[in-house]
């Protein structure tokens, strides 16, 4: 395995990228923060449809998620490009990030006009990225990662080859002293056994349940949920059980397998920031986009995403590693999958064996090499809602 | 040779890759590596019984109870809602 290098932020945490992260504090600047930042080569651009007429908890989850985006270690700097008058504050943002010790420059659009604002954000865009590429990789541990497992478009190859393999790789990370992630809390439903005897802590036990019993409540009030495979708690649907799965538990262990199997350290909210070494399993809905968003807030350097069928989705700051266990999947979608796990099914390889090599992937991703997401420049971003806009 | 996956050397039963008749050998790989007979015809992604399995037995696949058997299912049966209901559900 290559030896991992990454850049020691001064806040003792790791990122595998550099970027300049251009970051609009509202949707009504979004548009003028991708034009600065496709401008400009080594930016990265968070364009999300947030920021006004968001109440409570709403809100404060938006907050959260756009300040501890700008926190991931993999960003250098932060362009907070903002209008003026938005709830979201940019002057409230630039205060947190200055006070956590990021380095973050802002441009007010009510102060400049949309042309001129933009042409002053490239010109601080370029000196930021000047300032990045001042930066050097040196050796670090495999402890440094903080991956992020995910899974979306999964078919019966996914819960049988592909997610434990992911499993398996969040094994040895924990093992070495490192961090995992899981998330879609949906998808736990059913799987509660998975996690009985791997939680320690009353209050993170109390926590897990409180968040897998608030969507199953929120999954009854919708007529959708018993549509496509998502019936719960009792009933899986139709073409679930004509393909092979007998109970919601057999569906729900299919994706939740991907966390591996260490100890359930933490349990935390949404865009949360990690606060232990270990497993910790994060509230968010099973929706790829709004999931990995979460995640990457949270704190994670690098993504594992699982897909049966494929999708070509990614993240601005964070790369994400696409991996199948269909290999039809892999021959006909090659620009969304980077490792297969179809091996495991035939036959021709251990789930260790495969898991081992996708550590390697893991190691030489974080070191440089561009995960086909990010060679598509598929910078997809987009914050949790839990309340309905004003 | 038809083939079946099962995750952890725990499982009692492995999913088939694919369809199977009465009387065929399956080559089961993963974390266990054995042969099984198909006793039925069984389709491609449906679970296949490594041993018999009693009544009111556990039903493991990823290592970790599935369900649970409503029959005595013997080694190389079909297992699926007509022998397993759901241990937390009950259905």
């Amino acid at each position: 395995m290559e030896a991992l290098k990454g850049y020691l932020r001064k806040d003792g945490k790791v990122g595998f990228r550099n970027h300049v992260l251009v970051l609009p504090s509202v949707s009504c600047s979004a548009k003028a923060a991708q034009r600065i930042g496709y401008s400009v080569p080594g930016c990265a651009v968070a364009h999300h449809n947030e920021g006004c007429g968001q109440m409570g908890e709403d809100y404060i989850q938006t907050m959260r998620t756009l300040e501890n985006t700008a926190l991931n270690p993999n960003v250098h700097s932060v362009l907070l490009v903002g209008l003026g008058c938005e709830k979201t504050s940019p002057y409230e943002i630039r205060n947190f990030l200055e006070k956590a010790g990021k380095r973050v420059e802002m441009i007010i659009l009510h102060e400049h006009d949309v042309k001129k604002g933009i042409q002053l954000g490239i010109e601080i865009a370029s000196k930021l990225v000047r300032e990045a590429s001042r930066e050097q990789r040196v050796p670090v541990p495999l402890s440094s990662i903080v991956l992020a497992v995910e899974c979306g478009g999964s078919d019966f190859t996914s819960g049988l080859a592909a997610n434990p393999v992911i499993g398996r790789v969040a094994d040895m990370i924990v093992a070495e002293g490192g961090s995992v992630i899981l998330s879609e809390i949906t998808e736990l439903i059913g799987a509660e056994s998975l996690f009985e005897n791997r939680v320690s802590d009353d209050a993170v036990r109390e926590k897990l349940n409180h968040f897998i019993r608030v969507m199953l409540e929120e999954s009854k009030k919708s007529a959708r949920a018993h549509v496509d495979g998502v019936d719960m708690p009792n009933n899986i649907s139709p073409g679930n059980v004509k393909g092979g799965l007998t109970t919601i538990e057999e569906k729900a262990l299919g994706a939740a397998v991907k966390g591996g199997t260490s100890e359930v350290v933490d349990v935390v909210d949404y865009a949360e920031l990690l606060k232990k070494r270990g497993l910790t399993i994060m509230n968010s809905p099973g929706y790829d986009i709004e999931s990995v968003t979460g995640m990457v807030a949270t704190g994670a350097n690098i993504v594992l995403f699982s897909s049966g069928a494929g999708t070509p989705s990614g993240n601005p700051i964070v790369p994400v590693i696409k991996v199948t266990g269909n290999e039809l999947t892999e021959s006909r979608l090659p620009n969304m999958i980077d490792f297969s796990a179809a091996p495991v099914l035939e036959g021709y390889e251990t789930i260790q064996g495969n898991a081992e090599k996708l550590l390697d992937l893991v190691v030489r991703v974080a070191n440089g090499l561009e995960a086909k997401a990010e060679a598509l420049g598929q910078d997809d971003f987009s914050i949790w809602n839990i309340g309905i806009k004003m | 040779m038809k083939t079946a996956v099962a995750i952890s050397k725990n499982d009692n039963v492995a999913t088939l890759l694919d369809n199977v008749d009465a009387g065929e050998e399956i080559e089961v790989s993963g974390d266990i590596s054995e042969k099984v007979v198909a006793r039925e015809a069984i389709n491609r992604g449906h679970k296949i019984s490594l041993r018999e399995i009693d009544e009111g037995e556990d039903i493991i696949k990823y290592g970790v109870v599935i369900g649970v058997s409503t029959k005595r299912i013997l080694e190389g049966h079909h297992v699926h809602t007509h022998n397993v209901i759901g241990k937390k559900t009950g259905n």
